[in-house]
């Protein structure tokens, strides 16, 4: 089989060149004037590892990890294989080093320098400095050359001798005068590399004109030579085969014999195609049938499949009869002179072939590719171990006969299934890829943290958003971080391991307030950080052992959590940890991922959620982090922003898409922060990319949230979508309550007004749209307050049934209410938190309602204080009908103001509470028979509608009802039927009617209605004044008239009377109201200024909002009046809201 | 009109800065701005800008037109036309002017727009120059002129106007100038 030779490749620029194999055969290293040292792992490697060592080098030699170089600065330098990290110099010369060689046991090393020294090192143990100093040649030495047995030494040199030496006893053994003589290593006509046979040593090669002279060891004499005829110009390097049957030599002229050295026959020669002088020759060490060269031109040659029958046949008689000299050339004479002739007559007939096809062969350059990979596979088991020769050759044969890789292509069981989806890898939220030179390691709300990593500099800057928090900061990354994680309490820096030092992170606390800003920690071995995340007052670390390594921010471990999966990112915020992770193989194509929130500081430790964090089809995780008011939020490649929705059992809500806002298809938005209130998405948008350059620097910009529900073209989708969101990201502030943070309760009120507007808007749009139904569900979500213009509403649109509805649905509403205040109330000290979450969202009224119960409670106090207070119980009958007109539409509001405090009052005042009950039993009947009566039919025009009317007193029987909650299902059907009566009958007989009951009151339930007289008492005294003044002439005019008719009339003449003439009246009694108390008195004028503005028949909302707002702007500025005064207007301040 | 009162008017300009403080909202008389939140894009009027650049409290985002390609653009469109070119901004001198002084860190390529504000600014003024000509030449009661940036009009109009004011006394007929020597 002829031996092959690939076409030579560019190694190095022009000049000298030298070769040797490192590690066992896997790499090829040629090193070369240009001061670089490649690392090929074959020929056909396009992109060689390059050392560059500085100077022009003459020589390297390879051992293990350890490249050794001889360069033009007179030295042997050391550098490692791996990195090429410079690891020493090894000797030190006062000329080039023109030659180095390492023994075969690798025990020495030898160097020959142009200074006429060689020196040979021990370096089995790196710490030896043990060193020969070989002195006696009188030029250059040439080439050197270690005996294996680690004995002699052999050498050439310049001035034309070829010595022997022992090494140990620094001597020359023997010498040689056999080459021309010259002055330097750079003019010697040829190198004269000298070569051992391996194992034994039991010869010495040495090039000598055109022939292979071979000595034999001790002896000392030549033995034979080596020549061949088709030699021309002189050999310059020898070198035997790995396992010493074969020698090869390299002559000027660029040729390449191997002789059988049994024989004695050459058995291979390859000419260099351009016949350029090779000078540097090296046998592949592992299968011993390649030899790699390198020429004058820098270029990088391999001859293979050198004559492998021809070695292994050797190889096997030598293993049979050893060590004879005499049987090389005795028994098997014959038969090595057939082998020969047959593969010189191969050779000859191929090698022009071979020439002219090498430069275009690429099957056989595949198939070589294909067994350099066997071979390395091999490695470890074959070692140079020459027996393992045989398995090696015997596959290149089948190789050759296109088989192919028998054994490895053996079919195997094919998987059919689908293919598993790829796990995505572990990121850190907020950064660009590790592979860029320029890169954001962190960008988030509170910074950016920046890392340069080019060939000048290797550096982190850290700038903050606000300048405040602190300045920023310009960090040397000695340790080649690629994670950071940035707060306004620290910035946490983490770099992988390397082969000699852990992994380690180092947290730059630079609020501690002691002069230590920084600490560190290694990993254990073998655990790589792969996520960091800041919290307030802790770090956490997430690393490959699937563990979360939690620290205090100054440093003391505090916690170790398993994560039951390969982690993917983690964020944190507050005392929240969010951390995901792989769950398994998704379905093809989809990520599996998990999720866990954790409070992992703080009061309540403990883990909040743990389950499937959804993802879109066929994309991955790219950013989690949370929102600035402490929501979890997920960004997946999709562009999908989900968010969790803690009102509904930790649900995930998309709450917006990123593509719909892209303009092109390849654009992208990098998200950096999310805000709830206002809602805001920060992302920087990424033009043709996915993440942002770091210059120039990107610009963030504001997308709006989208929930995706359908239709959203319509008007109604629109506001259903503002609602949802809404309601959605106003979740926080239940939460920040239950964590204990201040709420902004302004931000907090606007959100809810903001709801509460959308709601009105949906309901007024299904009121429109016919869709009573729907609109009375719009219903359920308002909270009273709102329900109330909502029944306006829709008497006004003369919605009947609608209102009617929404009437029972009020009432329901309050007494659930006045429930589940109680409820709450109860078990508030068992677990306010979880309670909490548990009705987050539950309804919507909840969300006004924290300040309530202050505010209900000190109403319940002084309640009690005014009922002690109480002095005048004895008003007449009269004056309390008179004052049921005039407060009519006031009651509306002092309805409403008892509704609210109502259930917190009977909480209060448990003791009376089933009297009450009973009274109000009793004055149910008494509606009717009031009504019955067509007492002032003459009042009916006053209101604008029936609706109006019915809408003003509903509150009223609402409130009573709600008084009493234990006999529900009879007040239901009383008000019922009161409502249906209250349709025909006329306003005022309807007053008669809701307000007839409290003047039994005083007579059953003296204590609790007593206010109510109170106030009655004071605000008729106006009217008192008048009516007394009056009586005459209306005696003179309506001499027929009873009594009480006279009082009707009376009444009417008040009514006509303008506002500043009532004002006057009313302030006129104030003033002979001496025995009053003040309290009582300012209630009265407070009352007074009601009664106008609501007298006027004016029902708008807004203006009633309006006075309500006044009379509690008043309310404030008089507060350290009596605690009764106070619990009226704060319960108005309260209905403000 | 004062080149400086030009640039008065156009610090009115509303540019994009990214803040690194933190601010509620303010009430101007010109409007509300803010709030500021830092690292988020805000828009404030260009005085605004400048001062707080000034005081190290921001980073000016370039407006969208200052940007070397958009410019180059609009550099030849207004080479290869015969007239005046609707401006990227009314007040693109001005406006170039102040960032490029006080924000050139802030502006990318910042010598690229330098030059190219420069050149545009250079071709319209040629433009004006002859259409000048032109007018003053053929004695043209009224011409029409689109597009033009009031920094533009003001270099111009001073000069122009009065020059305008004595050819017209020069080329009145004799009787005028008799009536003027009158006077």
């Amino acid at each position: 089989m002829p031996a092959t030779r690939k076409p030579v490749r560019y190694a190095h620029s022009e000049g000298h060149t030298d070769i040797c194999y490192g590690q066992e055969g896997r790499y090829l290293i040629t090193c070369g004037t240009d001061g670089d040292v490649r690392v090929w792992e074959g020929l056909e490697d396009d992109d060689p590892k390059t050392i560059s060592v500085g100077d022009k080098i003459h020589a390297v030699a390879a051992k293990n990890n350890r490249l050794l170089t001889g360069t033009d600065s007179n030295t042997v330098q050391a550098h490692m294989l791996s990195d090429g990290a410079p690891d020493g110099i090894l000797a030190r010369f006062t000329a080039p080093v023109s030659h180095l060689v390492y023994s075969e046991s690798g025990k020495l090393l030898a160097a020959g320098a142009s200074d006429f020294n060689i020196r040979v090192l021990e370096v089995e143990d790196e710490e030896s400095t043990t060193q020969y100093l070989l002195h006696g040649h009188q030029a250059p030495v040439l080439s050197v050359a270690v005996d294996p047995q680690d004995k002699y030494l052999a050498s050439s040199s310049c001035d034309g001798t070829v010595a022997i030496w022992n090494i140990t006893e620094k001597n020359q053994v023997k010498s040689w005068n056999l080459l021309p003589k010259c002055s330097d290593v750079s003019v010697a006509k040829t190198l004269c590399r000298l070569s051992w046979q391996p194992k034994t040593g039991k010869y010495l090669a040495v090039p000598v004109e055109k022939e292979v002279q071979v000595f034999a060891k001790d002896t000392w004499e030549k033995v034979f030579t080596l020549t061949d005829d088709s030699i021309e110009q002189p050999i310059s390097l020898v070198a035997w085969s790995p396992n010493g049957v074969l020698l090869a030599g390299a002559c000027v002229d660029g040729t390449i014999l191997v002789w059988d050295v049994a024989s004695k026959n050459c058995v291979e020669r390859v000419k260099h195609d351009k016949s350029l002088t090779i000078c540097g020759l090296v046998w592949n060490p592992v299968n011993g049938t390649e030899i790699a060269y390198t020429d004058v031109q820098g270029q990088l040659g391999l001859v293979e499949n050198v004559a492998p029958e021809s070695s292994n046949r050797q190889q096997k008689s030598e293993a049979a009869d050893d060590p004879m000299a005499a049987m090389f050339d005795g028994d098997d004479d014959d038969d090595f002179l057939l082998s020969a002739g047959d593969h010189d007559d191969g050779s000859h007939s191929n090698a022009p072939g071979d020439v002219d096809d090498d430069d275009s062969m690429p099957v056989p350059t595949q198939r070589k590719r294909i067994k350099a990979n066997i071979f390395d596979d091999d490695d470890a088991s074959m070692g140079a171990d020459s027996l393992s020769m045989k398995p090696a050759s015997d596959l290149l044969d089948d190789v050759d006969s296109i088989s192919g890789l028998p054994t490895r292509a053996a079919p195997q069981p094919v998987y059919q299934g689908p293919k598993p989806t790829p796990l995505q890898p572990a990121f850190q939220p907020g950064s660009t890829p590790v592979s860029l030179a320029h890169r954001f390691m962190v960008w988030n709300t509170v910074g950016v943290v920046k890392c340069y990593n080019s060939e000048e500099e290797n550096s982190i800057d850290i700038e903050f958003h606000d300048t405040s928090v602190h300045h920023s900061m310009h960090v040397t990354n000695h340790l080649n971080h690629t994670l950071a994680a940035l707060s306004d309490q620290a910035a946490l820096l983490a770099c992988e391991s390397t082969d000699d030092s852990p992994s380690k992170l180092v947290c730059l606390h630079f609020s501690s307030w002691d002069n230590s800003k920084e600490w560190s920690t290694a990993m254990t071995d073998g655990e790589d950080i792969q996520v960091l995340a800041i919290g307030q007052g802790w770090v956490a670390v997430a690393t490959d052992k699937r563990l979360v390594r939690v620290w205090t921010v100054a440093g003391i471990q505090k916690d170790v959590i398993s994560v039951p999966g390969p982690v993917v990112s983690m964020a944190a915020y507050g005392t929240q940890l969010f951390v995901v992770y792989h769950m398994g193989t998704g379905i093809p194509g989809d990520q599996l991922l998990g999720a866990q929130l954790l409070e992992v500081s703080g009061r309540r430790r403990r883990k909040v959620l743990e389950g499937q964090l959804p993802i879109s089809t066929k994309s991955t995780l790219t950013w989690i982090g949370f929102s600035a008011e402490g929501t979890p939020v997920t960004y997946d490649s999709c562009g999908v922003v989900r968010m969790m929705n803690r009102g509904l059992g930790h649900s995930w809500t998309p709450v917006a898409n990123t593509r719909t806002h892209c303009k092109g298809k390849s654009d992208n938005y990098w998200l950096v922060g999310v805000n709830e209130n206002p809602q805001q998405l920060r992302c920087i948008p990424c033009k043709g990319s996915t993440f942002p350059p770091v210059l120039p620097r990107p610009a963030v910009t504001v997308l709006p949230f989208q929930l995706p529900l359908c239709e959203l073209n319509t008007d109604k989708s629109q506001l259903e979508e503002s609602f949802v969101r809404s309601r959605l990201f106003s979740g926080h502030f239940q939460f920040l309550t239950a964590q204990g943070w201040e709420v902004d309760d302004l931000a907090r009120a606007d959100v809810q007004r903001e709801q509460d507007d959308t709601l009105m808007k949906l309901f007024a749009l299904a009121c429109k749209a016919d869709r009573e139904c729907r609109a009375a569900e719009l219903c359920e979500l308002m909270d009273v307050n709102r329900l109330n213009f909502a029944i306006k509403y829709a008497s006004r649109v003369k919605r009947i049934a609608l209102a009617e509805f929404l009437n029972d649905l009020a009432r329901r509403k309050v007494e659930e209410e006045a429930g589940e205040q109680q409820e709450q109330e109860e078990e508030e000290e068992e677990d306010f938190r979880g309670y909490l979450d548990s009705q987050k969202n539950h309804i919507e009224t909840e969300w006004s309602q924290p300040s309530t119960p202050s505010v209900l409670r000190s109403s319940g106090t002084s309640q009690r204080s005014s009922r002690q207070q109480q002095v005048q119980e004895e008003e007449e009958d009269e004056e309390m009908e008179m004052e049921d007109r005039e407060e009519e539409e006031e009651e509306t509001d002092s309805a409403d103001v008892k509704r609210r405090s109502g259930p917190i009052l009977t909480k209060n005042t448990k003791s009376s509470y089933p009297k009450t009950a009973l009274s109000l039993t009793q004055e149910r009947k008494n509606p009717f028979k009031v009504s019955s009566q067509p007492k002032t039919p003459t009042e009916a025009p006053r209101g604008s509608s029936v609706f109006d009317k019915m809408k003003k007193t509903s509150p009223g029987s609402r409130a009573k009802s709600k008084t009493a909650l234990s006999p529900r299902g009879d007040l239901k059907t009383a008000s019922k039927t009161s409502a249906t009566s209250k349709k025909q009958s006329t306003q005022s007989t309807l007053l008669m009617a809701a307000k007839k009951p409290r003047k039994q009151e005083p007579e059953n339930q003296p204590k609790t209605s007593s206010e109510d007289q109170e106030e009655n008492k004071k605000v008729v005294k106006g009217f008192d004044l008048w009516f007394e003044q009056e009586r005459a002439t209306l005696q003179e005019e309506n001499s027929e008239e009873s009594d009480a008719g006279l009082f009707q009339l009376a009444i009417r003449g008040w009514r006509k009377l303008d506002k500043q003439e009532q004002k006057d009246w009313n302030e006129k009694a104030k003033q002979m109201s001496e025995t009053t108390s003040q309290d009582a008195d300012l209630k009265k004028r407070k009352r007074e200024s009601e009664s106008e503005e609501t007298s006027q028949g004016d029902d708008e909302s807004l203006k009633g909002d309006k006075t309500l707002e006044d009379s509690s702007s008043q309310a404030k500025k008089k507060k350290p009046l009596s605690t009764s005064v106070n619990s009226k207007l704060s319960a108005f301040a309260f209905n403000k809201d | 009109m004062d080149p400086s009162e030009v640039e008065f008017l156009a610090e009115k300009e509303m540019v994009h800065i990214v803040p690194n403080f933190s601010m509620d909202r303010m009430y101007l008389i010109g409007g509300d701005i803010g709030p500021f939140n830092p690292g988020l894009p805000v828009q404030i009027p260009l005085w605004m800008a400048i001062n707080l650049k000034q005081r190290q409290k921001c980073r000016i985002q370039p407006p969208d037109w200052m940007d070397v390609e958009k410019l180059q653009e609009k550099k030849e469109e207004e080479e290869g036309s015969e007239f005046f070119k609707p401006m990227l901004n009314k007040h693109y001198m001005e406006v170039a002017q102040l960032l490029l002084t006080h924000a050139t860190d802030d502006i990318p390529r910042a010598d690229e727009v330098r030059t190219l504000i420069k050149d545009i600014w250079d071709i319209r003024t040629a433009k004006l120059r002859t259409s000048v000509d032109k007018f003053v030449s053929e004695q043209e009661s009224h011409a029409q002129l689109d597009d033009l940036s009031l920094m533009e009009i003001n270099t111009m109009r001073q000069f122009l106007t009065q020059a305008l004011d004595h050819m017209h006394q020069l080329r009145a007929p004799q009787g005028g100038a008799t009536q003027h020597t009158q006077e």
